[in-house]
């Protein structure tokens, strides 16, 4: 049987202030607000068991610790209805945490049922911290400790640091010398630099380079004729999910990115590239790229929503593999280095190109969510066989069907896995069918496997 | 600053954005090449941040990749891109 209570979680003397919201939370509170209902698909989920398990008491004690150590667990963000949002950081205030009480091996089930709880319905930005705790409890202690946040508060990269310092917590640090050994960016700090003359410079730069991209670009990547009529006549299309796990990959990645003396994050996404544009017949491919924006020490350390997508533009991928992935190289780094901006000015500046019909086809995105920190090999031993053997170990499923998403034609999100890498991608029906989402796959697989095989490496 | 100053300036800065990967002696090692030390995608980003920040210079990241192989390189895209270099 499980009871259920409430507790609170207290917060004072911690840092506060007020200020403009940073890009970042401009950018993604612009999403989920105008996504109501369904807003919490963007909600991020944490059901952590605790080994061993612990008193409520201490795991509050390191909660409120964290939230003294990382401001956007506590802030609000308020519209001021015209161009404006406002970041509140709350000194103090309190937090509901949510306890069910269970048995131990009720625990995995209720912790579930309980995330599900907390991260399935929308936060109210304006009125409440972006932050949600629940704990399970079985004979007194707790085993489980739940956690939902708004992608307000932080994007994957910030949750990784999160986590990260809650561990710390848990083995005795404290946030002051957490701090104080790697300082990590605070959202008013991020908002004052940007609204700085380098800030606002480097916004006007960053819309500048994505303007010129977008009207550089192919109108259109994929021809898909059929394309508008199937979208305008199946607006319930599901868009399945295929996820592509190879160990080949994560072996051969590795060595054309050093035979070719780039980051392995510019041969996946090069060989994607051009894959693209040999299936499209599209010589020029443009791919709107997830940045973390995370490149200075302090960024780096942010629990904070920092990532922007990027544009990719990257003429010719369809002539030549290496070429492909050696251009990636100098592209991604002007691309990257334009990935912090006003995302509501931007927008406004993209619809003008749209509406004049101007602007490149920009519903092809990729994600490389791996944390450099945490490779494929760091937890099962890399393997010996030839690639070509290692390329018969490659699983191909088709875990979902998501709802259709706007603005989406294909998505790719690169994961890191025990052994391999995973390819995780989303693609609309009326653009690509399965088969045309498992030769992609394939393709990308085969062209970085192939490049190591030439170069020796098979 | 002169042209000696920025090229000690730019060696600091490329260190630092090397982020413990690579110290000063293992790039005089080096002959100063950047490329010779394995310098990541990541610290490239961070040196040319570094070099907008510190020095007010903004550098085409999508400049020829040759640009970037040595500080000595790198010194004279900064000169090239304008700085207040007086040599």
């Amino acid at each position: 049987m499980t009871t259920v209570e409430r507790r609170t979680l207290a917060l004072d003397r911690a840092r506060a202030g007020t200020g403009p919201a940073t890009w970042g939370q401009r950018a993604i509170w612009g999403v989920v607000t105008r996504l109501g209902d369904d807003a919490p698909r963007y909600n991020l989920r944490l059901d952590l068991p605790l080994a061993p398990p612990r008193p409520a008491s201490r795991v509050l004690a390191d909660l409120t610790e964290l939230l003294r150590m990382h401001d956007s667990l506590h802030t609000r963000l308020l519209p001021d209805g015209g161009d404006g949002l406002e970041q509140v950081v709350d000194g103090g205030g309190e937090l509901p945490v949510e306890v069910r009480a269970c048995s131990a091996a009720e625990a995995p089930k209720v912790g579930g049922a309980l995330m599900e709880e907390l991260a399935g319905r929308p936060f109210d930005h304006a009125r409440e911290w972006p932050f949600r705790v629940g704990l399970v409890e079985c004979g007194g202690l707790v085993h489980r400790l739940v956690l939902a946040a708004s992608h307000t508060a932080m994007d994957l990269w910030g949750e990784g640091r999160m986590l990260r310092d809650l561990r710390l917590i848990e083995s005795g640090e404290s946030a002051g010398a957490l701090l104080l050994a790697r300082p990590a960016l605070q959202p008013l700090e991020a908002a004052e630099l940007q609204a700085s003359p380098l800030g606002r410079r480097r916004d006007e730069a960053a819309r500048r380079y994505w303007c010129e991209r977008l009207a550089a670009g192919p109108r259109r990547i994929l021809p898909g004729p059929a394309a508008p009529d199937r979208a305008a006549a199946d607006p319930d299309r599901r868009f399945p999910n295929a996820l592509l796990r190879s160990p080949a990959l994560a072996v051969a990645v590795e060595r054309v990115a050093r035979r070719l003396g780039v980051s392995d994050a510019a041969v996946l996404l090069g060989a994607a590239s051009h894959r693209l544009a040999r299936m499209s017949g599209s010589r020029d491919v443009l791919f709107q790229v997830v940045v973390s924006n995370r490149f200075q020490p302090a960024a780096a350390e942010s629990v904070s929503t920092m990532a922007q997508e990027a544009v990719f533009l990257l003429t010719d991928a369809d002539r030549d593999f290496e070429d492909a992935v050696r251009r990636t190289r100098s592209v991604s780094f002007g691309a990257f280095r334009h990935a912090g901006y006003d995302k509501w000015a931007l927008d406004r500046e993209v619809a003008r190109l749209v509406g004049r019909g101007e602007a490149a086809d920009h519903s092809y995105w990729w994600n490389d969510t791996r944390d450099p920190a945490d490779g494929p090999f760091d937890t099962v031993e890399r393997p010996r066989s030839p690639l070509g053997e290692l390329l018969g170990r490659t699983e191909l499923t088709w875990p979902t069907e998501f709802l259709p998403r706007a603005n989406v034609s294909m998505a790719v999100d690169v994961l890191t896995a025990p052994g391999a890498l995973e390819l995780a991608m989303t693609a609309d029906p009326a653009v690509l069918t399965r088969e045309g989402m498992e030769r992609f796959l394939r393709g990308v697989e085969e062209s970085v496997v192939a490049e190591a095989v030439a170069r020796g490496d098979g | 600053m002169d042209s000696s100053a920025l090229r000690t300036k730019i060696l600091d800065l490329a260190v630092a954005a090397g982020d413990g990967s690579v110290t000063a002696a293992e790039l005089a090692g080096a002959g100063y090449s950047l490329r010779d030390v394995g310098y990541s995608s990541l610290s490239y980003m961070r040196l040319i941040d570094s070099i907008e920040n510190e020095i007010g210079v903004y550098l085409d990241p999508e400049a020829d990749i040759e640009h970037y192989e040595t500080i000595d390189s790198v010194t004279a895209l900064v000169i090239a891109s304008g700085t207040g270099a007086d040599a």
